[in-house]
């Protein structure tokens, strides 16, 4: 069975971006006449929830949910929402990039229970796929000019990791109409440096590999 | 103009725009329930109205956006039943229009619904309903298609975004051609999910609204109402002929296939990817129903006759599948149906392709792979901390929900809170667990009445939100005092509709379009129902707020408190719209001993537990300070 579509499961807490990000992705891929489908789940998305959506991408898409081990990536903003989709990854293959930042629950904020290390995360998440690259987006959005950049660091390492059949240039034409105006050029330094975030993490994989 | 941060636009962004795009052709990104509202303007819509609740809110929360432009008239009524018998008044003066609203409004809207399939309508009538399969955020995952069966009009059910968009423009002319209302129903699949969709010409159609009297039809009076019950039957008759040749049904048979699927709605695309995933699409026919009520039955006979075994594929309850089962029985077809009654689907939750991969792998003997080992998935669920939803830092209601606590702590004979639905419902969770009922809009006061009326000795305070209590709760008010029920009322004012997206409402003093409005206020309402003890009281100030609710719980007749302060999340838009910034509190560790009160009483999202003491977020707290006056050690001060 070939794969028809990339898919990609976007994760993270309500107001981290993660509807807007996959926006942006949608909108890049219908300019370039794609068909395009994004399922969100955000039911309480503004009360501290987990938000998610399934962003799929290809021509004649049929379902907007994503089947389970199907994903190619999963890009969350935060750490425990990649374990809690992870069901979703492709096998060996699929890509987990993540930021290490966690925003604690609030059973761990009353003391009732204890947030996991991102190395027991790791451990775990590396039994559906070993490309893990988990990346402290906070920082480098900071660097960037704007913490709140950090959903646009994301799609920068996104698009450095898998092949999206749609070119950076759409995407960064849907990012600059996405975000508010005035902040377009600290949201492209974002994203430029989430790319060579990404590759950098990349060079040290395939060092770790050899 | 675009009202930002209300209407739940802020998840819409400028996709409203899409509403009025006068771009036949264009190809678009489109929520499906902006897909709903596109609909609406290519069909000529005049008025729409609505009560907000998930998944439904953004159909008409984007239209009102666009409404005064466009010359549509858009409200957010007081209720459902409000909101469908303005559409309805509006439909019988001939012109469009559509109420939408989430599962549960339905049940709101049955009276008046029903008598208006006998009745009939002039002006096409949609009626949009999101129902809740899982459910992510309702109390129940009813599933309203019985309604539309009970009432005897169309169902029709889209499949993708593009067909949420389409079928807005059939229900209109389907409605008026049969001069039924007929019914939309969607998913948060559909209402969620965004698509393309490639856009139409909007209508220029403005009719003039003219009613034209007469009693045999509008007086629904029981003489009459015989009359039309034969009307209405056959008119459901001619929508079942109709649905035979609707346009967004489709057929596909495979000549030399045994089995035989109906994807109805959305639930065809995870047919399609199911058989896709299984490499069985040349083995399998399919049957796309997008009218899920009355059924084509011509239509679905072709495929039944051609195959062995039918599975039936919908969302929740199997509305297609007994009507199937029916069908067959009829015409003595001796085929094999398939689906929820058979066990071949699950009986609860919302489907998935995988669920539906899995029912054809087994009725396909195909065997299905990549199954991930059952320990993996435990070490996973174990790991994953659930994230219950909180109240905003600096919400007023955990400032309402510590002093009725306190209240309650003072006085000292027990107590029973009983809830409403609405942002006030996350004081379920911990650490505030502050109620003991909700159960449906308005239900808090009359369920206060009936534990008083039992016998119950306990104080007994009921909690409903200023648009719950508009929508449902002065009816139980006027009940506790003309039945002498002892409850204390405590509603919980903040100006919004909060838990849909922040919809105006009458507290708020701006109607859906934005224009100002007047300001109603509860305790007008609460004086008028015969209340004779009512206080106002800003929940921030915790000790006034307290007494308040222990003094009207110690007064002997039923009694009312009105904790008003602005949502938290609106003040924040307030205050940065004027430029004001919040001061954060922090705690100040030489003074504070340890207790842990604030982060235990109030759970605020702002505070978290650090090598043993709270730590207060400066970034997140907004400065309502009300841990500062929950803290006995005045530990915690406004940061400089």
């Amino acid at each position: 069975m070939a794969k028809r579509s990339v898919d990609i499961i976007i994760s993270g807490i309500g107001g981290q971006g993660v509807v807007l990000a996959s926006t942006m992705i949608g909108s890049a891929a219908v300019d370039e006449g794609l068909d395009v489908k994004i399922a969100e789940t955000h039911g309480l998305a503004q009360r501290g929830g987990s938000v998610m959506s399934h962003v799929r991408i290809g021509r004649d898409l049929f379902s907007p949910l994503i089947p389970s081990g199907q994903a190619d990536a999963i890009v969350s903003f935060e750490p425990l929402e990649v374990a809690r989709y992870v069901s979703f990854i492709q096998p060996v293959s699929g890509i987990m990039i993540f930021n290490t930042k966690g925003i604690l629950p609030m059973p761990v904020r009353l003391g009732m229970e204890s947030y996991p290390s991102i190395k027991s995360l790791i451990t775990i998440l590396h039994k559906y796929s070993p490309r893990i690259y988990p990346i402290d987006v906070d920082q480098i959005a900071i660097n960037a000019g704007n913490i709140r950049t950090s959903n646009i660091v994301m799609l920068g390492a996104l698009t450095a990791s898998i092949r999206l059949p749609f070119s950076i240039e759409s995407l960064k034409t849907a990012i600059k109409k996405g975000v508010p105006k005035g902040t377009e050029e600290v949201n492209m330094r974002a994203f430029t440096l989430g790319i060579e975030a990404m590759k950098n993490l990349n060079r040290n994989y395939m060092i770790e590999r050899t | 103009m675009i009202f930002v941060g209300i209407n739940g636009v802020f998840r819409l962004g400028m996709e409203v725009n899409l509403l009025t795009l006068d771009a036949p052709s264009q190809r678009v990104l489109m929520m499906g329930n902006v897909a709903i509202a596109r609909g609406a303007m290519e069909a000529g819509v005049q008025v729409a109205t609505s009560y907000p609740g998930t998944p439904s809110s953004e159909i008409i929360g984007s239209l009102c956006q666009v409404a005064r432009q466009a010359g549509v008239y858009v409200e957010w009524s007081t209720n459902e039943m409000v909101a469908f018998e303005v559409a309805f008044a509006a439909s019988l003066a001939g012109v469009r229009s559509m109420m939408a609203c989430k599962h549960l409004g339905v049940n709101w809207i049955a009276d008046p619904f029903l008598v208006s399939a006998y009745t009939g309508v002039n002006g096409g009538l949609v009626i949009v309903v999101a129902d809740d399969p899982h459910p992510y955020s309702s109390q129940n995952a009813e599933d309203t298609r019985y309604y539309a069966k009970l009432a005897k009009v169309p169902c029709l059910e889209p499949s993708d975004i593009q067909e949420a968009k389409d079928v807005m423009i059939l229900a209109f002319e389907l409605s008026e051609t049969l001069q039924l209302p007929v019914m939309v129903r969607i998913t948060p699949r559909i209402a969620h999910t965004r698509g393309v969709v490639v856009l139409g010409p909007i209508s220029r159609l403005r009719r003039k609204a003219k009613f034209e009297k007469d009693s045999t039809r509008y007086v629904m009076i029981a003489s009459n109402t015989r009359n039309r019950h034969p009307w209405l039957n056959k008119q459901y008759a001619r929508a079942a002929e109709l649905a035979e040749t609707f346009q967004l049904n489709r057929l596909g048979l495979v000549p030399s296939a045994t089995v035989g699927v109906i994807g109805c709605g959305l639930s065809y695309g995870y047919v399609r990817e199911a058989l896709h995933l299984l490499g069985a699409e040349d083995r399998v026919s399919i049957l796309k129903l997008v009218t899920v009520n009355p059924l084509p039955t011509q239509l679905v006979c072709k495929l039944l006759s051609s195959v062995n075994t039918v599975l039936i594929v919908e969302e929740i309850e199997p509305v297609v599948e007994t009507d199937i089962r029916s069908l067959a029985q009829g015409l003595g077809l001796n085929i094999e149906i398939k689906g929820r009654l058979t066990n071949d689907l699950p009986r609860e939750f919302e489907l998935t392709p995988d669920i539906v991969t899995m029912a054809l792998a087994k009725i396909l003997n195909t065997p299905l792979n990549n199954a991930t080992p059952n320990e993996v998935i435990s070490e996973i669920n174990d790991l994953v901390i659930r994230r219950t939803p909180f109240l905003c830092a600096g919400c007023p209601h955990r400032a309402s929900y510590y002093a009725i606590k306190q209240a309650l702590k003072k006085v000292n004979r027990g107590g029973i809170v009983t809830g409403d639905r609405g942002c006030y419902n996350q004081g379920i969770h911990p650490p505030l667990k502050a109620i003991d009922t909700c159960i449906c809009m308005g239900a808090s006061i009359a369920m206060a009445c009936g534990f008083n009326q039992a016998g119950i000795e306990e104080p007994i305070v009921a909690v409903i939100g200023d648009s719950t209590f508009f929508h449902a709760g002065i009816p139980a008010l006027i009940n506790a005092v003309y039945n002498y029920a002892k409850v204390t009322v405590v509603i919980l004012d903040n100006g919004w509709t909060a838990m849909t997206g922040h919809q105006p409402n009458p507290t708020t003093g701006i109607t859906a379009m934005g224009e100002p409005t007047k300001i109603i206020k509860p305790e007008d309402f609460v004086k008028a129902c015969g209340i004779n003890h009512v206080k106002v009281v800003d929940p921030y100030n915790v000790k006034a707020a307290i007494d308040a609710i222990a003094e009207a719980i110690n007064h002997p007749e039923p009694s009312v408190v009105v904790c008003r302060h602005l949502c938290a999340i609106q003040e924040l838009r307030a205050m940065k719209l004027r430029g004001i910034k919040s001061t954060p509190y922090t705690v100040n560790i030489s003074k504070c001993n340890g207790c842990k009160l604030c982060l235990s009483q109030l759970g605020c999202p702002a505070t978290a537990l650090e090598n043993g003491k709270v730590k207060i977020d400066t970034y997140t707290c907004v400065g309502c300070g009300v841990c500062a006056q929950v803290c006995p050690v005045e530990a915690i001060e406004e940061s400089s």
